[in-house]
């Protein structure tokens, strides 16, 4: 009020002296937020961009990774941790191919995604030699279009107050003493679509028919808490102890038991269990493909991946890697080969195809 | 117009007065706004095969909705949930509405602060306290427990109950400002008149004050209606596996599946429903209505 009536007595600035005013001072106040946001970022010099994903995982390779390859290969990088895989495909296809990184991070069937659409360059042996020391059964699932980095197991998560002794089925989450206290991921994310091929399974179905699993899954509604629809989403309920059982993925789970101190233990039941593969691939408009390919390899080297897989809590793409990991994560993964047949995987391509009507079916039994 | 001026021509400036005074956010609506939505109007068309969208145009994507009863309770359950959200909104946002406008204490600009403060936070943080206040550990069940109301914790989340309590409290605010604009416009005088001759406090209201704020009250309605509608993060956190509302299905089949074209055909399917509502409620109530605020 004051202030309108300081204007009005001394006239000093006319109607449009004031609309000019205003226009220059919201125009200039915009000019310098769209260039401390989009040019400034542009002008800061940049060797290889490295897309990836956000929290512990980007504190993490800024540790582990991206320091002593900076100092061996004398390379600057700049890291954009934001978005997901399905995020990261996202932008992949919006953009032609040109996102504007060197280097990405996606799970094996958003590589496939993105190859099928002609989006990436082929990583092969010559350009990057260590990926000949990659588990061939599953630098299978990328073929040449993604370099397999790493993989997660779907484990089943307890905890250890209100479950003394390890689970030994996937049955578990069935059993009516957890009533309301298990907790499973939605079948738009990647560990519901495992839940549904794992629960197919107990019921006779298979990942060809996973009928029967939907079927089963109708009957765990009375013991749900809830159905999250991201790994995050679930963490409080792991911290608040609500949660007593949960298939849930390697890294997070043993992240949150070492470093967070949760109560809970992991374990591998009898039937096995699904795996994430999770690869780097190369943008088909990188700008410094080379170093890419460097970059890529150095992720592979044996040091690398052990050191990677120790901070992250997963399990490395080298069996050789895995065996030189601490005692306590070694001891649940799989190091060895005769171990890695318990761990099995959808072929991406298949999935792709079916995930629209397993969706589908999914809601209309758990709706 | 310029008074000044009665009956003559206007001048070329005064006439282009309106394209330059919607022309920059017009052309930023075009780009922004609705080059996108037909962007998704022709992807809601295309064929999906396989984990792809094909250049194929089909009409399956349409058809697989509203010949799916599933689907089709999804729609009436997201419209039931939204006009549950915008009656309450309304009824609780009036008094508040009221009470500001009417105040004169030197405390008034501070409690419109507080009416709008929740939106000065994101709404997946308000939503994360919402679960941990209702949930079956929360302090709204430890209450009810503790003074012998309830024996067992009620079911508050997970179930439309705390959709429609987190969805409340999220859109409250725009219907709160929406019956303020309107009754900030009408004059009190007309109230002191109606009592002057003899009309109750009761009477004035019904006759009076409501009446004239009614475009308000109608503006608030819709505006929270079609938020509600196509609200996302609420229903999905506090929704757990029991609400399915059209926002989280188009979510679903977007991120789930890739399946962008019936993602797309289910949320033109949404905003057409919600726009008719809107429109036809604009033409029952009244034009001024729809431009109340």
């Amino acid at each position: 009020m004051k202030m309108k009536k300081l204007i009005l007595s001394k006239s000093a600035i006319t109607k449009i002296q004031g609309i000019i005013i205003a226009v220059i001072v919201f125009g200039a106040s915009a000019g310098v937020g769209y260039w401390y946001l989009v040019l400034l970022p542009g002008q800061t010099p940049r060797e290889l961009v490295v897309s990836g994903y956000g929290a512990e995982f980007e504190d993490l390779i800024k540790r582990v990774v991206i320091p002593p390859f900076e100092k061996q290969y004398n390379a600057k990088i700049t890291y954009d941790g934001t978005g997901s895989s399905l995020d990261h495909y996202a932008k992949l296809k919006a953009s032609g191919g040109d996102p504007g990184w060197d280097v990405t991070v996606m799970v094996d069937s958003e590589v496939a995604m993105a190859a099928k659409e002609g989006l990436l360059v082929p990583i092969t042996e010559d350009k990057v030699p260590n990926l000949k020391n990659v588990y061939p059964k599953l630098q299978q699932y990328c073929g040449q279009w993604g370099a397999v980095h790493y993989l997660e197991y779907q484990y089943l998560l307890y905890n250890t107050n209100k479950i003394k002794k390890a689970p030994e089925s996937w049955e578990a989450l069935w059993d009516p003493q957890y009533k309301g206290h298990v907790v499973i991921k939605d079948s738009t994310d990647y560990g519901g679509a495992m839940l549904i091929v794992t629960a197919a399974e107990l019921a006779g179905g298979s990942v060809n028919n996973i009928d029967p699993g939907i079927e089963k899954l109708r009957q765990l509604k009375p013991n749900l808490l809830t159905i999250a629809k991201t790994s995050a989403a679930m963490v409080p309920y792991l911290e608040k102890e609500e949660c007593w059982i949960a298939p849930y993925w390697t890294g997070r789970s043993l992240y949150y038991k070492f470093t967070k101190g949760l109560p809970i233990d992991v374990t591998i039941p009898k039937e096995g269990t699904y795996s994430v593969i999770v690869a780097l691939a190369i943008p088909k408009g990188a700008k410094n493909k080379d170093l890419a390919y460097k970059y890529i390899d150095f992720y592979l080297t044996k040091e690398i991946q052990r050191d990677w897989s120790a901070a992250y809590t997963v399990a490395p793409a080298r069996l050789d890697a895995a065996r030189e990991l601490p005692p306590e994560l070694a001891s649940r993964i799989a190091t060895t080969e005769q171990a890695m047949a318990s761990i099995k995987h959808v072929d991406p391509t298949y999935l792709a195809q079916v995930r629209d009507q397993w969706i589908e079916k999914w809601k209309k039994a758990m709706a | 117009m310029e008074e000044g001026h009665g009956v003559a021509r206007p001048t070329l400036t005064e006439r282009l007065r309106p394209a330059i005074l919607l022309g920059p956010l017009g052309i930023h609506y075009l780009l922004f706004f609705f080059m996108p939505l037909v962007y998704m109007l022709g992807s809601s068309f295309l064929k999906f095969e396989s984990g792809f969208a094909t250049e194929e145009l089909t009409l399956y994507n349409y058809q697989r909705f509203l010949f799916d009863s599933f689907y089709l309770r999804v729609l009436v359950n997201t419209l039931a949930m939204s006009l549950v959200v915008s009656s309450l909104t309304t009824v609780l946002g009036y008094p508040v509405a009221y009470f500001l406008v009417r105040m004169r204490s030197r405390w008034r600009s501070t409690l419109v602060a507080m009416v709008y403060s929740p939106l000065l936070t994101s709404v997946v943080a308000r939503t994360y306290g919402w679960l941990i206040i209702l949930d079956d550990t929360g302090i709204v069940n430890q209450i009810l427990l503790g003074l012998g109301i309830v024996d067992e914790p009620v079911r508050l989340v997970f179930n439309f109950t705390g959709v429609t309590i987190g969805l409340t409290h999220v859109l409250l605010p725009y219907s709160v400002f929406c019956i303020m604009t309107a009754l900030q416009n009408m004059s009190p005088t007309l109230e002191y008149a109606s009592m002057n001759l003899g009309a109750g406090k009761l009477r004035t209201f019904v006759k009076v004050t409501l009446p004239l704020s009614m475009s308000g009250v109608v503006t608030g309605f819709l505006f929270v209606f079609s938020m509600a509608v196509s609200a996302w993060s609420t229903p999905a956190i506090l929704g757990g596996q029991n609400v399915e509302v059209m926002a989280t299905l188009v979510y679903s089949f977007f991120l789930g599946s890739v399946n962008w074209p019936f993602a797309s055909a289910i949320a033109t399917i949404s905003m057409a429903v919600s726009m008719t509502i809107v429109l036809l409620s604009g033409l029952v109530t009244g034009k001024s209505s729809v431009g109340g605020f």
